[in-house]
């Protein structure tokens, strides 16, 4: 028996041995210690704290991408910012086909699918409008694509998404009809023609969100990032400097020349760079360590790349909009 | 689905925010309807800041029923007190985010940098 359980134990340390370093855990003097969640060190939370703690810087933005950074801000409300950003914003997309001619090749279905995964172009008054109006009629989106293969030449044609045409009905021809309505991008391929055959359909979009359905999200993708903190315990000169600025392969470190000494010291230059590779701390567990990492709560790179039907911005004031919205839902029902 | 017209989707909802049946004054168990992690750990988050609030947690007891229960054991004030001051705090906090974000980026166009 104790050699059944001694092979156990062996078997243990061999597949801690095999596993990745990211997933190891790194050793306690290695890196930062959580904040204990205590009832004594609690400070009440209170509004001019919070508006004197909080700022927010932007990075990069253009109108399809938006890189910001938010200090003092518990990562759970930028989660929660997240998931909104992803499933519930209303968007207009493609959601039922009437196809009057198909000859190609593609079968109905599958060039339904690939219209339903074009993202269209709408202004967000109308889909304000749309949105309160939700009651019996729809204001429904009504896209025509028909494309004819001539048949008078032997090679094949790309239907691209510049081929569908919005068709003006009713209302849309006395009170909306300045307003573009078009796919965002023209180049999307729907299909491929040969001579002679034809695609001829109607296309129906409606309002929906992206937790019913992925086309109905308005951004490509969101994320946000901890900010990584890297501290040198003890100073480190010379050739240990140099050595570990080699080790890492983000390009963290840099070394820094210090006046009435010869060697050079090592810094931290850009921090933001450092993917946790956990290189730097990569030493037997009888090393004195002079690294620690970790990642810091407080401080959060927020990205947003949208696929071009809002801007960024306005994607975010959505998302902080529908977040009160959902807390307002819960009041009204604790004050009745 | 959702926007189809022929279904009266306000007719069979359940109250938005109901007690399980074994809740006292102090310690109570919320269950709010059509909600997920999204608020669920807003609100654990801005209860535990909360210095009477001994106890705070929430679940999703099951992924395809979206239903949240959060449980709060409070010591001077009650757990309704609690609540309200929570949710009344995460919108003071949105509409302060909303303003922050704002100047940034009306600084972000006065440094130079286009939109474009």
């Amino acid at each position: 028996l104790a050699k059944s359980l001694s092979r156990g134990m062996e078997n243990n340390l061999k597949k801690k041995k095999n596993c990745p370093k990211q997933l190891e855990k790194t050793p306690l003097n290695r890196c930062f210690e959580k904040k204990k969640n205590s009832i004594e060190n609690k400070n009440p939370f209170s509004i001019s704290d919070f508006r004197y703690g909080i700022s927010i810087k932007t990075i990069k933005k253009n109108q399809e991408e938006m890189i910001f950074q938010i200090k003092g801000f518990d990562f759970s409300f930028s989660n929660a910012l997240r998931r909104i950003l992803l499933s519930e914003i209303s968007i207009f997309a493609i959601e039922k086909v009437f196809f009057y001619d198909n000859s190609s090749i593609l079968n109905d279905e599958i060039i339904a699918h690939r219209l339903g995964m074009i993202p269209i172009f709408v202004s967000p008054h109308f889909i304000d409008y749309s949105i309160k109006n939700k009651t019996g009629n729809f204001l429904k989106i009504i896209l025509n694509l028909k494309v004819i293969h001539p048949n008078n030449f032997f090679k094949n044609i790309s239907v691209y998404s510049n081929s569908l045409k919005w068709k003006k009905y009713g209302i849309f021809k006395s009170l909306f009809k300045n307003i573009p309505i078009k796919p965002v991008f023209k180049d999307i391929l729907i299909a491929k023609l040969n001579p002679g055959q034809r695609i001829d359909c109607e296309c129906e979009s409606l309002i929906g969100i992206g937790s019913n359905h992925a086309k109905f999200s308005p951004v490509g993708t969101t994320f946000y990032k901890l900010f990584p903190r890297i501290k040198i315990i003890s100073e480190i000169y010379g050739k240990e400097a140099s050595f570990l600025m080699q080790k890492c392969p983000v390009k963290v470190f840099d070394l820094k020349k210090i006046t009435n000494f010869s060697l050079k010291k090592l810094i931290v230059s850009s921090p933001n760079y450092c993917t946790m590779c956990k290189e730097c701390i990569d030493f037997p567990e009888n090393v004195v360590p002079k690294i620690r990492i970790g990642r810091n709560n407080q401080k959060i790179t927020f990205i947003i790349e949208t696929t071009g039907v809002f801007s960024p911005e306005i994607l975010f004031h959505r998302a902080i909009f529908l977040l009160v919205g959902k807390c307002n839902q819960s009041l009204l029902s604790l004050y009745k | 689905m959702s926007h189809d017209p022929t279904v009266d989707f306000e007719a069979n909802t359940q109250p938005k925010l109901s007690t399980t049946p074994e809740s006292t004054e102090f310690s109570t168990t919320f269950i709010l309807s059509e909600e997920d992690h999204t608020i669920g750990n807003s609100l654990r988050y801005m209860l535990n800041q909360n210095p009477n609030v001994v106890l705070c947690g929430y679940s999703v007891p099951h992924p395809l029923v979206s239903v949240l229960h959060l449980h709060v054991q409070t010591k001077n004030i009650s757990a309704w007190e609690a609540l309200k001051q929570a949710l009344r705090d995460i919108q003071g906090l949105c509409g302060h985010i909303e303003s922050t974000f704002d100047a940034a980026e009306s600084e972000f166009y006065e440094q130079g940098g286009t939109g474009h």
